[in-house]
């Protein structure tokens, strides 16, 4: 790393040092076949790293291991050591290899290919089967390989399905090996289907009468094994001691500076492409990760915009905008080891790429790895670190994004660095995705007692399918009697079965599909759908043939859905307190209803109004949940300050803190508030309910009771140590809340505390907004000018206030003239004077005090005059 | 012996020059016909003027069987035996066959072997003429080059003294013309199967003053494919001196199958049922071909457990491809099974290579072996595995100069490369192949390789279906597996018929009249019980996923078809009715207390009302809006 970052200094919040350490190594074990010895022998590997023994061993052992050592520790070796042994002792056996992606399938392909090519393909055949992979070759894989690497979809839809066909009976058969990769991508709902694919797994290799053994990879979690054994019913050895040396590493936490004096900071984008140009002058090697496929373009626009002025090159000389390249998926193998091959000789300095190659792809040595935003969770984030630094020191730099866990980890970096934090879980006895693949499984092989044991709710599930006519009981065993292929009812990585498809209006082409709460929450109509960083207008919304259309647009805002949600609590399971408030787990029904969309402008989140929407878009769910209590003192403060929502503010800090804890993502849980429930009787009370987004449970919030009052530490934590002055997106979720109230109302959970003052007189604060047009002192001379803006926005009150002719401004007040002592009373009138004061406010620049008022209302007396004499006359005759 | 009806005794009875039975399923076909045998002999005929002829070996041992039985000793009947085997006998030991310019101690080919002397003959003669024309020679349409090869291949028969099986015929066909035959009686069994030229030499038999007893079901011609004669009953009725009888009365099948049969040919068909009703012909559907079988695995497990003999229950197909899912799945539950069939060794590719690497061995000139052995798809030897192979054939007389067993036979030719060793196919192939070495090695041979390879092999004097047996595991005891075609003539206590989709039974763009025989011959198989079942999704070229047609066809009053609705279901309702079913049981695990009747149980609940049951009061009904009871929640956590 020859980069200084001297001159970046103040943008630099932290640095965290992660120490070398060097490797502890051990000879080749004695029972090692002599054709792998002399295999390592010929690539140059005289000695293995402590945990690959370890994962030989228990492979020799017969055991199930799960390893968990660091991206390029070697885990491709450590995998293969015990599976090549035994098939060189026997060619016949059978291995599955599951990745979760199929571009991590063929690139772990690529690293196998010095085996294949060292033992001949009499020894070891090998091959990608997906949904890519030609009719042949699928062939040649089903009949000839003994490696074969698949996704958990191919082994759903296909393998299992056709077991007895294609010759897959063979490859059940002789199953020995099942390695399963990245295991922690297997969370939330993805991992409980995994988890059940597994159970089908199992039973059909039982009837093939094969017992194959588990061998797991998995990045840092807090539970490992407990996710090892939920996924595959098993008891696993952990391997987490890693062997390899580890160089240097320094990760760097880079907080984008305000733009300008406003309150708004930078785009991490913006700041990697600043910084890229002196990468590039200085020779460092480096990838750089952004959330989208435009943001990539953004980057590399900018960065070879950047590059192309950089000083001291004679303009005739070639520039340096092609140091960088973009890196995505779907590049051709050719294109692949192309960019490589430029990186190692110089030729290219650095790639700029989507997330989705963070795993476990090895792009070759790096030394700098440029983060924009904090990927979703920690293990992605270690991935991503991981891509440099293989051979030598490293640099790892997080751009910080105003979202509400960047900013956590700039306040508590020790977040990325505490290994117990993350938990990654699955419900594997959801019943909704049980019943899915009880279904599928009745069509593999036909029912017998022995499958309660595996499938818990299948003494329910069974009755219901008798009756639905999809079993039938012959001789004590339930036969499938349903349609031809009820594995293809439902998808293992979408949540909802109904699916709605996008389709571009012009072309006619199919943008992506979602689900319905997805659709509802993200397609109404109007609503501005952002796929792959580009935008859409829904233009419609059909709920009957389950489409959305929209148009491709280019706006400077977003929007963000307006949801009433409706609590029954249907059952509570387990109940515990806190010090000043309680927390229950059960089952509830949370109904919710898309009623209105704001719009909200890019970047700096300012609010450019509601529209409501005319689409019944209701949706029930019926789950898990978990539901803090709020004290009635705060309740009670809180009710009396209606206008603000401070609710919101807790549930936002909980809801934060409890998918940090949980590893859930924003499809997995969220959270409500909801008060006065029936079946309680007693007094009202108020709730924050932090529910999992899929129908019974994903386990979420379940894990997160038992972590209920860490969760509750995290959010005071999170909202009282964050550095708005009064309250950000970041830890009340608005700009509009005053974070102290919010703190309180957290704390108080925790312990008696003192009501801030604030509560008794808070006001609203200022909406700090970047770029008004207006100040209002300038606000007379520029009336018509303002109020046209108003009209040609669509703003509500613009119509009325154009009809204003003079105005006039006093210290910190706005006086508008009105011809109407009526019509002034009626402004005046509290509701209606807020809202024009919130209009103005958001255009216009004004004071903290600012307020309106209303003048020259002589004239207008007249007015009135002469209709109450037209009112006298009408009466008098 | 056993007491016969009156049809069957009107049938023996009868003494004209051409005596026809029509004799329906299961009527005692067999019996009738060794009766005549019996009553010839005890009438004084002579056993060796007697020709008895069948189609099948096992139909000529069941008549050697049933015969040993009574007096007669079944040895002194010279003649009795297939078409075939006493062809070969009378054209050997009764007829002169030098007319025709060979000696009686010719020799016979198989097809395959016939197949391998035209293309040899083609390659000699630079005749050009595709594989299919070659397969199907000499086929009907004669060509210059078809009627050249036709030559080349007369004058090499003639030159080696060997003949092929059709020549059996037409030779017999030939020489009845030209010589005496002075027999008194031709006894002929499945009398339908006859084919053109099959029926002149009984015809020609007739001519020399033989007469005829011919025993066969019309409804049961199932050979038209290979030329039997439909109207062969017609034909021979015309012949002056023909008498024509029937036997009507089934014995074999229970009521219901009979009646279920019968109904394919009515009103034509007149057999009836001697036997009680019985259970009717069970028509099922399944997933697919797997859960078929599966099905079949665990019915016959059940079964077996009622003490029905395995070898009582067979399974029948109309294509030998849907053998192999339910040898794979019995062969999962380990159910004892055997398999009727006949195997080429062209259809087992690893021994068919291994044949020809022999042959390359003993003659390193044969092109065909050459080809076969280094291009074959699968085991064919490229680069480094080709020199290897032929130096090992090079070395090969050194090698074979000495007693081997099969492992130094399978390690000399380092044969595990060529099987590819990571191929599913691997293990079986390897099975194959040590099994059929050990088959062809005699046991305490001191014979050297070389010796054996020329005795057995290329004389081929192995059974294959031993071979296949053993490695598939087959028991003798074992269900039976069987194509429908091949279960003609047996019977069984239970029969399952199974892939009775459209487009399978019948097959497509087969004889519509034949396939409705062949499934009649297959229903008619059971003593006990029959079920058909076909699928709802299959793997079978030109199936469908509709039932066969015929099963429409049978009589509905004999059958139960079992019901399917199709459903549609959706998994979020299932889902629903799932929770539902679980929050009633909860209802019905809720204790509720009443002043009069004490504690009880909520057996059901409605929006107005509750049921509950008081122990010794019984079910008492309560509104809900006038309760008296109290509930106590009996929660599970």
């Amino acid at each position: 790393m020859k980069t200084k970052l001297d001159k970046f200094k103040h943008k630099i919040l932290k640095s965290i040092n992660c120490q070398a350490h060097s490797g502890d190594y051990s000879s080749l074990p004695k029972k090692l076949h002599n054709d792998l010895k002399l295999f390592l022998i010929s690539q140059k590997i005289t000695k293995l790293y402590s945990h690959q023994l370890q994962m030989f061993e228990a492979g020799e052992n017969g055991e199930d291991a799960i390893i968990t050592t660091a991206t390029a520790s070697g885990k491709t070796i450590a995998f293969l050591l015990p599976i090549i042994q035994r098939i060189l002792q026997n060619p016949g056996i059978r291995i599955l290899l599951i990745y979760p992606t199929k571009a991590l399938a063929q690139d772990q392909m690529r690293n196998m290919e010095p085996f294949l090519d060292y033992f001949g393909r009499d020894r070891v055949e090998a091959g990608v089967y997906d949904g890519d992979t030609p009719p042949n070759e699928r062939s040649r894989i089903r009949q000839r390989a003994n490696l074969i690497l698949t996704n958990p979809e191919m082994l759903h839809g296909s393998f299992l399905p056709n077991h007895s066909r294609y010759g897959f009976h063979h490859i059940f058969s002789k199953l020995t090996f099942v390695v399963i990769d990245e295991l922690h991508v297997y969370r939330g709902a993805f991992g409980s289907h995994m988890a059940n694919v597994m159970r089908r797994l199992q039973r059909v290799c039982k009837y093939y009468k094969s017992l194959p053994q588990f061998l797991l990879s998995s990045a840092t979690i807090a539970n490992p094994v407990e996710l090892a054994k939920n996924i595959c019913h098993r008891d696993f050895v952990l391997i987490d001691k890693d062997g390899s040396p580890r160089y240097e590493r320094e990760i760097v936490l880079w907080q984008p500076p305000f733009v300008g004096d406003s309150p708004y900071r930078k785009k991490p984008e913006e700041e990697a492409a600043t910084l890229i140009p002196d990468l590039v002058c200085n020779g460092d090697r480096f990838i750089t990760f952004c959330q989208g496929r435009r943001q990539v373009e953004v980057v590399l626009k900018e960065a070879r915009d950047k590059l192309m002025a950089v000083d001291g090159k004679p303009s005739l000389m070639k520039d340096l905008g092609d140091k960088v390249s973009g890196y995505r998926g779907g590049y051709t193998k050719n294109e692949r080891k192309q960019i490589e091959k430029k990186l190692a000789t110089g030729h290219l300095s650095g790639v700029i790429s989507t997330n989705a190659l963070e795993l476990g792809i090895d792009i070759g040595d790096l030394e700098v790895v440029l983060l924009c935003g904090f990927p979703s969770t920690k293990a992605s984030f270690w991935q991503q670190v991981g891509r440099a630094g293989r051979k030598g020191n490293s640099l790892a730099i997080l751009f910080l994004d105003v979202g509400s866990v960047d900013q956590y980890i700039a306040l508590n970096s020790n977040y990325l660095t505490d290994a117990q934090i993350e938990n990654a879980i699955i419900d594997k006895d959801n019943l909704f995705i049980q019943l899915a693949h009880i279904r599928a499984a009745a069509a593999e092989l036909p029912i017998t007692l022995e499958d309660a044991a595996i499938f818990p709710d299948l003494g329910e599930s069974i009755p219901v399918l008798l009756k639905a006519n999809e079993l039938k009981n012959e001789h004590g065993n339930f036969h499938w009697q349903g349609k031809e292929y009820p594995a293809g009812d439902f998808s293992l990585r979408n949540a909802s079965q109904d699916t709605y498809k996008v389709i571009h209006r012009d072309t006619g082409t199919m943008i992506t599909e979602m689900d319905e709460s997805q659709a509802f929450r993200e397609a109404y109509p109007k609503a501005i759908y952002i796929h792959d960083g580009l935008q859409y207008m829904v233009e419609e919304l059909d709920l009957e043939n389950r489409i959305v259309r929209v148009f491709s647009i280019d706006v400077n805002y977003f929007t963000v859905p307006f949801v009433e949600t409706d609590v029954a609590i249907i059952r509570d399971f387990r109940s515990t307190q806190l010090p000043c408030s309680s927390v229950t787990f059960g089952d509830v029904k949370v109904a919710e209803t898309v009623v209105a969309y704001k719009m909200v402008q890019f970047h700096n989140h300012q609010n450019l109004g509601y529209e409501s929407i005319n689409l019944r878009l209701v949706q029930e769910l019926e789950t898990e949940a978990i539901w803090y209590e709020i004290p009635p003192q705060v309740a009670k403060i809180f009710e009396t300050h209606r206008e603000y929502n401070f609710y919101r503010g807790l549930q936002h800090a909980l809801l934060t803190a409890a998918r940090m804890r949980t590893m859930a993502t924003i499809e997995d849980m969220s959270a409500t508030f909801f008060t006065n429930v029936q079946n309680y009787g007693h007094l009202q009370n108020s709730y924050i309910l932090l529910y999992d987004l899929y129908p019974s449970g994903l386990g979420f919030t379940e894990k997160a009771f038992d972590f209920a009052s860490e969760i509750l530490n995290d959010a005071i934590t999170l909202v009282q140590s964050c550095g708005c002055e009064l309250g950000c997106p970041a830890c009340v979720g608005d700009y509009f809340l005053n974070k102290d109230v919010v703190c309180w109302g957290l704390a108080s959970m925790r312990e008696e505390a003192e009501a801030p003052i604030e509560v008794q007189s808070y006001e609203l604060p200022v909406a700090p907004r970047e770029e008004k047009q207006f100040v209002l002192e300038d606000l007379p001379q520029k009336w018509d000018e303002f109020v046209k803006g108003l009209c040609d926005r669509g703003e509500k009150l613009g119509e009325f206030l154009a009809h204003i002719k003079k105005i006039k401004v006093q210290e910190e007040s706005l006086q508008l003239s009105i011809a109407s002592e009526f019509l002034a009373k009626w402004v005046l009138e509290k509701e209606n004077k807020k809202k024009i004061e919130k209009t103005i406010r958001y255009y216009v620049s004004v004071p903290q005090k600012f307020c309106i008022d209303v003048v020259d209302v002589q004239s207008q007396d007249r007015t009135i005059e002469k209709i109450m004499r037209r009112y006298d006359d009408l009466k008098n005759i | 012996m056993k007491k016969l009806n009156k049809e069957q005794q009107q049938a023996i009875a009868v003494d004209e020059q051409i005596v026809l039975v029509k004799s329906a399923v299961g009527s005692g076909k067999t019996t009738v016909l060794t009766h005549k045998i019996c009553q010839l002999c005890e009438d004084g005929v002579d056993p060796g003027s007697i020709v008895v002829l069948t189609f099948t070996r096992r139909a000529a041992n069941e008549i050697h069987r049933r015969l040993s039985q009574f007096v007669v000793h079944s040895q002194s009947l010279e003649y009795c035996g297939t078409f075939h085997s006493v062809a070969n006998r009378l054209l050997r030991d009764y007829f002169d066959i030098s007319v025709l310019g060979f000696s009686r101690d010719f020799s016979i080919i198989e097809d395959r072997q016939r197949s391998e002397i035209l293309e040899e003959l083609c390659f000699d003669h630079n005749i050009r003429i595709s594989k299919r024309e070659l397969r199907n020679f000499p086929g009907n349409q004669s060509s210059d080059k078809t009627k050249l090869l036709q030559e080349e291949y007369a004058t090499y028969k003639k030159r080696n003294n060997i003949v092929d099986f059709d020549d059996l015929m037409i030779y017999l066909n030939e020489l009845l013309a030209l010589q005496p035959a002075k027999f008194s009686w031709i006894i002929v069994d499945e009398f339908q199967d006859c084919d053109e030229i099959q029926s002149q030499i009984l015809n020609k038999f007739v001519d020399h003053g033989a007469q005829l007893f011919a025993v066969g079901d019309p409804y049961q011609t199932i050979y038209h494919w290979r030329g039997s004669n439909p109207v062969i009953f017609e034909d021979f009725a015309n012949l002056s001196g023909a008498y024509t009888t029937e036997l009507s009365l089934n014995y074999r099948s229970s009521a219901n199958i009979v009646e279920a049969a019968k109904e394919l040919f009515a009103p034509h068909n007149k057999v009836r049922a001697y036997r009680e009703p019985g259970t009717p012909v069970t028509i099922k559907k399944h997933l697919d071909a797997f859960h078929e079988a599966t099905y079949l695995a665990f019915l016959i497990k059940s079964l077996a457990a009622q003490e029905i003999d395995y070898n009582q229950i067979a399974i029948l197909y109309r294509r030998q491809v849907q053998r192999e899912e339910i040898v794979k799945v019995f062969q999962q539950h380990d159910i004892p099974f055997v398999i009727q069939r006949q195997v080429q060794l062209s259809s087992i590719a690893v021994l068919d290579w291994l044949y020809n690497l022999f042959v390359l061995c003993l003659n390193r000139k044969n092109l065909f072996a050459k080809r076969m052995v280094f291009s074959h798809r699968k085991y064919g030897a490229k680069k480094e595995k080709r020199a290897f192979l032929k130096e090992k054939i090079a070395n090969f007389s050194e090698f074979a100069q000495q007693y081997v067993d099969e492992d130094d036979i399978w390690d000399y030719f380092a044969l595990h490369k060529f099987l590819s060793p990571t191929s599913a196919s691997f293990e079986k192939d390897q099975q194959l192949v040590l099994t059929f070495l050990r088959e062809i090695l005699p046991d305490k041979s001191r014979d050297d390789f070389y010796h054996v390879l020329r005795q057995n092999i290329l004389c081929r004097d192995y059974n294959l279906e031993t071979v296949v047996d053993k490695v598939d595991g087959c028991r003798s005891d074992g269900v039976q597996l069987m194509t429908l075609h091949s279960s003609k003539g047996l019977e069984f206590s239970h029969v399952f018929i199974v892939g009775a989709n459209a487009g399978n039974i019948p097959l497509q763009r087969q004889n519509l009249e034949e396939e409705k025989r062949l499934f009649y011959v297959g229903l008619t198989r059971a003593k006990e019980y029959v079920e058909i079942s076909y699928t709802n999704s299959t793997q079978l070229y030109g199936a469908t996923k509709d039932p066969s047609a015929f099963l429409e066809e049978l009589n509905p009053s004999c059958v139960h078809w079992e019901e399917t609705d199709d459903t549609q279901t959706d998994l979020k309702e299932l889902t629903n009715m799932v929770k539902e079913s679980r929050l009633q049981n909860q209802t019905s695990q809720r204790e509720a207390f009443h002043e009069k009747y004490g504690t009880g149980m909520v057996v059901a609940e409605d929006e107005n009302s509750f049921m509950v049951d008081f122990p010794g009061y019984g079910e008492k009904s309560f509104s809900k809006v006038f309760c008296p009871l109290k509930f106590k929640e009996t929660d599970e956590n």
